[in-house]
């Protein structure tokens, strides 16, 4: 499928890499297709685009290289949102945020991405049982993680 | 918006699957339960604006943002 995209011009997205999300994402209800990217191959850095905005495209961070930790629940509910059996056939992405004074980057654990691998579905869930914060920062982890990548 | 006053005890019901009841009333403070599909989520509002304002945060980067932000870590 062609899609037209402001960060990566047009773009052919295979059929397979479509994912459908039900529920939009909180605050974009009305946005039910998008992909997901990576930034560069051998980033941790992600894109979740629009299938249907071009300019809408969120950044993601595969959280659990930067978070230690990190222990998102997947309830029965969310499971059957993603048409899958348990939680390993689940990809979890967190949302980033980073200002002007990148020291201050913040990582959203509260209300990560959900995606089905195979199953092309995907959603936003809110860790209301948890502690973890909505603007989690990042600064001294990422530095230590990235040089891990690289 | 519909308002309605309830008392202690007593419940409102939105479409046919969707029950709120006010179980405890304390001063400033009301108790409310929700009875509601799981499938359906439910947030305290202030929950819902902030992950709704760090969405749209995060929606605000340009391709070379990112690039910038890698390489800047990099140098640290």
């Amino acid at each position: 499928m062609l899609v037209n995209t402001t960060r990566f011009g047009n773009i052919d997205v295979p059929d397979d890499k479509i994912l459908d999300f039900p529920n939009g994402v909180i605050g974009f209800k009305n946005e039910n297709n998008f992909v997901i990217l990576k930034h560069k191959p051998d980033s941790s850095f992600f894109w979740l685009q629009s299938l249907s905005s071009p300019d809408l495209a969120f950044s993601l961070l595969f959280p659990f290289n930067f978070v230690a930790d990190y222990t998102p629940s997947l309830s029965k509910e969310v499971l059957n949102t993603l048409k899958v059996e348990n939680a390993g056939e689940v990809e979890i992405y967190c949302m980033v945020v980073i200002p002007k004074d990148v020291s201050k980057m913040t990582i959203n654990l509260l209300s990560p991405i959900v995606v089905g691998s195979k199953t092309q579905t995907g959603m936003q869930i809110v860790l209301n049982d948890s502690e973890y914060s909505v603007n989690h920062p990042l600064a001294n982890s990422t530095s230590s993680a990235e040089e891990k990548a690289s | 918006m519909l308002i309605l006053k309830r008392k202690r005890d007593q419940a409102i019901i939105i479409g046919n699957d969707v029950e709120i009841i006010i179980t405890e009333i304390k001063g400033d403070s009301v108790k409310i339960g929700i009875k509601a599909p799981k499938s359906l989520a439910v947030h305290r509002k202030e929950i819902y604006d902030l992950i709704q304002k760090q969405n749209i945060q995060a929606t605000k980067h340009s391709f070379e943002d990112i690039d910038r932000f890698v390489d800047i870590m990099k140098q640290k």
